[in-house]
């Protein structure tokens, strides 16, 4: 059941009514009905894996509370832990982990054989586990309370606007909106959730949809057959839909929840105005990139203990943030890419401390060349595998001419993505990620109206799924 | 007033605007809309038709309205019955067996306008394929009496059942797939080369239905509502660029379905060809008069000569 999908919106539909009729007790219930039916639209047999974590996180924690000792809590947590990574392990990346042991072996001349491990990956199992994990950790520390009620919790891990595909939201901010009285959805409400939903609708069908369409020509063709402008176009393409694709969904996730009476942390801050990496990972895929400094890279020494440290806990928190975005190297390269740079960038401002970037050439400059630096871990990250990857790379700087894809290419950036670049750049003058709400209504009408008469006439050519509901 | 109502009623308006604005033009801003309109003159004409005449229906997509010199068609045809020859046509652009299959329910079969011979005029995957817009076809193609039919028939989900409601209930939503080829095969660089280079590349495979079977049924249907009214079926492969016969399976279907299959179409120059895929008015004219002189009309059309 996917956000774009008339059948979401009927779904939506029937249960904001019935929540509307219900008092906050019922609301909550029919909540964790309408996610677990969400869910189970997916793949009904990974309804128990769900429950599982569910159950099993709301106990540790419970225990974890009601522990005599540090020692006996220390074993609750640690519990807790290996059976969520455990899930997590067993379902997403067993298989890799088979296959590329298996290559060892027969490169090490024990002939091993091939073998293949195919385990069907539950839609959202990053998420709803790394949101479980937060929780119980969070318990451990002393962070947030335990919650008291099974249904309760059962629905702050299964919450459907964000189940499948985030933001993964803390138990101290998603918690006790659960379980307290949540605001009814007035007109501000209705408002926000408004421009959230349809800015995520065009993000994903107008922007994602559209770009795949011409990503996927370049990342499914022979490399070596590319010209280079075409890998140019087809990167930047990429860059776009999976801007467009997750940020769309954070966005509609946002305003659904938005109309049910919950506040969703913001998940994109519009990351391709960055203009250094700690800038892109503090606006893009925001609650991830919080999570892994909260729960790993803080915890691993953060930048205590000198800049040799400080590199090494950025680079496995990268790596670990690469790979958890799928079993396969090249996001553990991409992952790589990043920590390298994240620790370059670090060491540049130990080096000329303070230095503001204040002229406007320069801003220009740190934003070119961050924005081309982000498309080359894309590359990475796309491509079906590293030696393609490193085959792209080589065709960038190959065949320069213009061919029928690329001024397809051109022209289509400039039909869908100037006008969305020209919005986000006047939010980022505004440094307001609502400023439209601000604004006269007839303007944001007229905007409205556009991104409606978008989505209406210029659908993708082939319907493409939300990327992210695959990590 | 709350600003967001203004902005919703402001919203609403603006849509009913355009909604209404597409009811009045639509047939002025498409030609195939305007044919598709212009479906139940056709009918009409059909319908009352000289009752000594043969009631011809041209059905097919743009390969049949560029392929068929119609004139030449209506004066051999009459050669060969020996009685006036009313032609009729139906022919969308893109439209496919599904299309053909409801479109001739709603506006012949059920309109009483039934003709006494249908010339299926097809490419090799027209029949086949199964390249749907489900509610495209809803919306132009099927009556309000087979709707019930078709969404059973089509076992459609919550999802294509709104899509399929929206485009009945708007222009706007029914036209919407109009619009983005209107302007990027115009104006957008190079649009149709990489199209076509993508398509052929099998980005285009994920609309492809994985079950061509339902294609097949679709056009078993037709042939069976045809025959249950006496209509006389032939199928008329046109000719492509490149050379082609129709699928074992199509074949097989229309000798089922008791329908006359006309042999290969005959290989005509490329320059007949002039954007890569449609005759021009010289390749139609050959193509015509060479499908009138292929051998086997004759007995098959020997009860249609008699007037039966």
């Amino acid at each position: 059941m996917w956000f774009n999908s008339f059948e979401f919106w009927v779904f939506f539909g029937l249960v904001a009514m019935g929540c509307w009729r219900l008092d906050h007790a019922g609301r909550n219930r029919l909540l964790l009905a309408a996610s677990y039916f969400f869910y189970g639209c997916y793949d009904w047999r990974f309804l128990g894996l769900i429950l599982f974590c569910s159950a099993v996180n709301y106990h540790a924690a419970v225990r974890i509370v009601a522990a005599p000792n540090p020692i006996r809590r220390r074993r609750w947590l640690v519990l807790a832990v290996a059976v969520s990574l455990g899930v997590l392990g067993v379902f997403k990346y067993l298989g890799f982990f088979v296959r590329e042991a298996s290559r060892v072996l027969t490169w090490a001349g024990l002939d091993a054989g091939p073998w293949a491990l195919e385990i069907l990956l539950p839609a959202g199992i990053s998420f709803f586990t790394f949101q479980a994990l937060s929780y119980t950790i969070d318990v451990y520390r002393g962070d947030t309370r335990p919650c008291r009620d099974f249904a309760d919790f059962a629905l702050f891990i299964s919450f459907f606007p964000q189940l499948v595909a985030g933001p993964i939201e803390r138990s101290s901010h998603l918690l006790p909106q659960v379980e307290r009285p949540r605001p009814p959805c007035d007109g501000v409400r209705f408002r926000r959730g408004l421009h959230l939903v349809l800015t995520g609708l065009f993000l994903k069908v107008g922007i994602a949809d559209n770009m795949a369409w011409l990503a996927g020509h370049v990342f499914g063709a022979a490399p070596e057959t590319l010209a280079g402008p075409e890998v140019l176009f087809g990167v930047y393409a990429f860059a776009f839909q999976i801007y467009g694709d997750f940020a769309g969904y954070s966005a509609i996730a946002c305003g659904t929840a938005c109309w049910l009476g919950f506040d969703l942390m913001t998940n994109f801050r519009r990351p391709y105005f960055a203009l250094d990496p700690r800038d892109f990972w503090q606006r893009w895929h925001i609650s991830l990139s919080t999570w892994l400094r909260d729960y790993l890279y803080i915890p691993l020494g953060g930048n205590r203990g000198g800049s040799g440290r400080t590199a090494r806990n950025l680079m496995v928190t990268m790596l670990l943030g690469g790979l958890w975005h799928g079993a396969a190297w090249t996001f553990v390269v991409w992952g790589g890419i990043h920590g390298l740079w994240l620790g370059l960038h670090r060491a540049c401002l130990r080096w000329r401390p303070g230095a503001a970037v204040t002229a406007p050439w320069l801003k220009g400059v740190k934003w070119f060349v961050t924005f081309h630096l982000v498309c080359l871990t894309w590359l990475a990250f796309r491509a079906d595998s590293l030696r393609d990857a490193l085959t792209l790379l080589g065709r960038l700087g190959a065949d320069w001419r213009l061919t029928d894809y690329s001024l397809t290419c051109l022209g289509m950036f400039g039909f869908f993505l100037l006008p969305w670049l020209a919005y986000e750049a006047w939010l980022e003058r505004r440094r307001e990620d609502e400023a439209l709400l601000k604004i006269s209504w007839g303007w944001r009408a007229v905007f409205y109206l556009y991104l409606i008469l978008m989505l209406l006439f210029f659908p993708p050519p082939v319907p493409a799924e939300f990327i992210y509901f695959r990590f | 007033m709350n600003t967001e109502l203004r902005v919703f009623i402001a919203l609403l308006l603006a849509l009913l605007g355009l909604e209404a604005a597409a009811r009045l033009f639509e047939t002025r801003l498409s030609k195939d809309i305007a044919h598709l309109r212009s479906l139940p003159a056709e009918a009409a004409r059909l319908r009352d038709a000289p009752a000594d005449s043969c009631k011809v229906l041209i059905l097919g997509n743009s390969l049949a309205r560029a392929g068929l010199d119609r004139e030449r068609l209506t004066r051999g045809l009459q050669a060969k019955l020996g009685r006036p020859v009313v032609l009729a046509a139906m022919h969308p652009d893109g439209s496919r067996i599904e299309e053909w299959q409801y479109g001739y329910r709603r506006y012949f079969e059920q309109t009483g306008a039934r003709p006494d011979l249908v010339l299926l005029c097809t490419g090799r995957a027209h029949l086949l394929d199964g390249l749907r817009d489900l509610d495209a076809v809803a919306a132009f193609h099927v009556s309000w009496r087979d709707l019930p039919g078709f969404v059973r028939e089509q076992k459609l989900g919550v999802d294509a059942l709104c899509q399929v409601i929206a485009a009945r209930a708007s222009a706007l939503f029914a036209h919407r797939r109009r619009v983005q080829p209107l302007l990027f095969y115009h104006w957008m660089p190079r649009y149709e080369p990489t199209v076509n280079l993508i398509q052929a590349a099998g980005q285009g495979a994920a609309r492809r239905s994985a079950a061509p079977e339902e294609s097949a049924r679709a056009f078993l249907g037709l042939l069976q509502t045809c025959r249950a009214a006496g209509t006389r079926v032939a199928l008329l492969p046109v000719p492509l660029p490149e050379p082609y016969e129709l699928p074992t399976g199509v074949v097989e279907a229309a000798q089922l379905g008791g329908a006359f299959t006309l042999g290969p179409p005959p290989r005509l120059p490329a320059r007949h060809f002039p954007d890569g895929y449609h005759l021009d008015a010289e390749g139609a004219a050959l193509w015509t008069a060479a499908l009138l002189e292929q051998r086997g009309w004759d007995a098959w059309l020997s009860e249609l000569r008699s007037g039966r």
